[in-house]
């Protein structure tokens, strides 16, 4: 067991005008994980610290928060990965808080409902399922892996600055559901993404890859969406 | 800051910056050359050229346009299909292109001959 200090910003909307920090000092095994640290301080030192989580195993996305000035899984982010001394937590940038290191996740949301997320196909269903081959399910195999915890939105420059840009896991989102071969809104979920609130916001500058707990590719997915806009804006171009 | 930066966040701070500055060099040139009223007005120009502040400018103008061209390829490379392992890479490839460009011309620019 080693001693590990938390410096935690902390906000009460109750008591507190604005966030202030606190530091909690732990003791902690190299191989537990921050979330551990957030568990042993409301169990031992202070209740009334306030924080999201559900399945501890990196798979709900509840306990998202920005970890040594990084977004991140605190239960996905061991001790002895992060430099020793003060570890430093704070809320989800962007999104509005609630208490202590709760936000606001509604907007965030909002913004992949914008996206549909589910899939539209009017023809009769088959008798058993709608199939769907191996090579076709490899298109989208990495943006199903998706868990919407919103690490990635909270370190988009163009979320930050946009409050009404979709945000790149609400495009992620549309991506899964355009290249899915059994849906047939293209047209539809196209239009609902190639505005300039969408796609066109993301500058290409990978900080969403760069946190993205599941590795998600996120950049390339939504480059990809950009090729198919234009594409399509061209071929309709030519065809007049 | 509100978040830790990275390779990718350096690049997209180059290319807006550079952006704006090309955006007014722009404005700033078309006024001149809209402005120019026969030869005895482009000698004056000419002759302003030479001014050794003005030789700064482009310099740094230069430099400027190296970056802004430089990243730009490689955002357009990103964006046309190169895998994102590269967004790294080619960023330090762009990166060692304008300090190449932005000294050989800073030495010919100033005086000296390549």
């Amino acid at each position: 067991m080693e001693q590990y200090i938390l410096k935690i910003k902390r906000f009460d909307p109750e008591k507190d005008r604005k966030p202030r920090w606190e530091k909690f000092r732990i003791e902690m095994e190299f191989t537990d994980r921050v979330l551990d640290g957030f568990i042993k301080i409301k169990d031992a030192i202070d209740g009334s610290l306030t924080f999201r989580r559900s399945c501890a195993h990196g798979i709900c996305g509840s306990c998202a928060v920005k970890i040594n000035g990084k977004s991140g899984l605190a239960c996905q982010t061991i001790i002895k990965d992060v430099p020793p001394g003060e570890i430093v937590i704070e809320p989800l940038p962007a999104f509005p808080v609630i208490k202590d290191l709760v936000v606001d996740i509604e907007p965030f949301f909002g913004k992949n409902r914008e996206a549909m997320p589910y899939l539209i196909n009017n023809e009769p269903p088959p008798e058993l399922e709608r199939l769907q081959s191996p090579e076709e399910q490899e298109k989208i195999l990495q943006s199903i892996t998706c868990i919407m915890c919103g690490c990635c939105a909270s370190s988009c420059p163009s979320y930050w600055a946009d409050k009404e840009y979709m945000g790149p896991s609400a495009l992620l989102k549309a991506y899964r559901f355009i290249m899915d071969s059994r849906d047939r809104a293209l047209e539809e979920r196209m239009n609902s993404i190639a505005k300039p609130h969408g796609l066109w916001r993301c500058h290409s500058i990978y900080n969403c890859v760069e946190v993205c707990p599941k590795e998600i590719d996120i950049t390339s997915h939504i480059a990809k969406l950009k090729r198919l806009a234009v594409k399509k804006k061209l071929s309709g171009f030519f065809k007049g | 800051m509100r978040h830790k930066l990275y390779t990718g966040s350096f690049a997209w701070i180059i290319q807006r910056v550079s952006g704006v500055l090309l955006a007014l060099f722009l404005t700033l040139h078309l006024y001149f050359m809209k402005n120019i009223n026969g030869p005895l007005g482009y000698q004056s120009i000419a002759g302003m050229m030479k001014n050794p502040l003005i030789k700064f400018g482009e310099t740094i103008l230069l430099m400027v346009a190296a970056a802004h061209t430089l990243n730009g390829i490689r955002i357009v490379l990103l964006e046309a299909g190169a895998p994102t392992r590269f967004q790294k890479p080619l960023f330090y490839l762009a990166a060692l292109g304008i300090v190449v460009l932005s000294i050989t011309g800073a030495y010919s620019l100033l005086g000296g001959r390549i």
